[in-house]
């Protein structure tokens, strides 16, 4: 009797062993950005404004961002470059332009059992870390429409959201992967189910340069003294009021 | 009555410097008079500052939290004479 119920513990054991390996198993994904054409036909730019936009486009075409993802969690943030950030200063103005073409958060950290996310924004050239306790709602409408995205079939969503810094409400476009059934994507753009491949945005669309598979937990990163995202969206409108005042 | 004057075209020196005038512009272009890099006091705050903010409102269709900081940094470029906006 003794030696059953030392096999069942042990049984149980491995099950939950392999159960756990199992959640840890994950994907590695690059996303790629191509941005949508900000130079207008119909407008007159000086030479150096148009040297300077179509300079913006280049940079952004060489920005990439990783997402790290299994059951439990994912990690988004930028893929650091040796060629785009560079001190030389007008790097950092074309590197700096070029990132607006997303509007990505400095690294976003989602819990997918706790339903939460924290994020680390950049708002006037400083990082502030926020704690939201619930996922954006982007009423998400799955379309019929599919399309293969780096060998793999991906489904049309439309959706919505607001954006504080915007004080708008914008409608994405979301190419989601079902046969990667974790409901991951860059940036604050997930919750369908299946992988997002690509996000079309106001001035870029992202999309999977490469996926390979990993294992491991994903670590969060430390976030220090972070804000509720009631205190981020008051710090927000307070900003913007000043903003529109004097720029 | 004899015409009294100096006939510009039929000075020879005129000739010469308009000719070396000439070649020099053909040979080096509208640019090659023009100075690589501004400087600061060529460029009035004000102007850098409309440069900075058309850039960024461009680029990303408003000034905001975000990308305000672009709107500083450009300006103090075109200030410190780093972006020459008065030549392409």
């Amino acid at each position: 009797m003794k030696m059953v119920k030392m096999k069942i513990t042990l049984l149980t054991f491995l099950s939950l062993l392999v159960f756990e390996t199992y959640a840890q198993e994950g994907y590695k994904v690059i996303y790629k950005v191509e941005p949508r054409n900000i130079i207008k036909q119909d407008e007159t730019y000086t030479k150096r404004m148009k040297y300077v936009l179509e300079k913006t486009i280049e940079y952004s075409k060489k920005e990439r961002y990783i997402l790290l993802l299994n059951n439990k969690n994912s990690y988004f943030s930028r893929k650091a470059r040796m060629d785009t950030d560079s001190d030389d200063k007008l790097t950092i103005m074309y590197s700096g332009l070029a990132k607006l073409h997303t509007a990505f958060n400095v690294n976003v950290f989602v819990d997918f059992q706790k339903n939460t996310l924290d994020f680390t924004t950049n708002l006037a050239g400083k990082d502030y870390y926020v704690h939201k306790d619930e996922f954006y709602n982007f009423s998400w409408d799955i379309k019929n429409k599919t399309k293969v995205i780096s060998g793999l079939e991906a489904r049309k969503a439309v959706g919505k959201y607001y954006d504080i810094i915007r004080d708008k409400e914008i409608e994405i476009i979301a190419w989601f992967i079902p046969s990667i059934p974790i409901p991951a994507g860059p940036d604050i753009y997930f919750g369908l189910p299946g992988l997002v491949g690509e996000i079309q945005l106001r001035k870029a669309i992202v999309k999977i340069s490469s996926i390979d598979k990993i294992d491991g937990s994903i670590e969060k990163p430390d976030f220090e003294d972070t804000m509720t995202y009631k205190e981020y969206q008051d710090f927000v409108e307070k900003g913007n009021e000043m903003i529109k005042r004097n720029y | 009555m004899a015409r009294v004057g100096f006939n510009f075209l039929k000075c020879n020196v005129m000739k010469s410097f308009i000719l070396i005038l000439m070649l020099s512009f053909f040979v080096f272009g509208s640019s090659g008079f023009k100075p690589t890099k501004s400087t600061p006091s060529e460029l009035s705050e004000a102007s850098c500052f409309d440069f900075a903010r058309a850039v960024v409102i461009q680029n990303d269709g408003e000034v905001n939290l975000q990308n305000v900081d672009q709107v500083n940094w450009i300006t103090w470029l075109c200030e410190e004479g780093y972006i020459n906006i008065l030549y392409p």
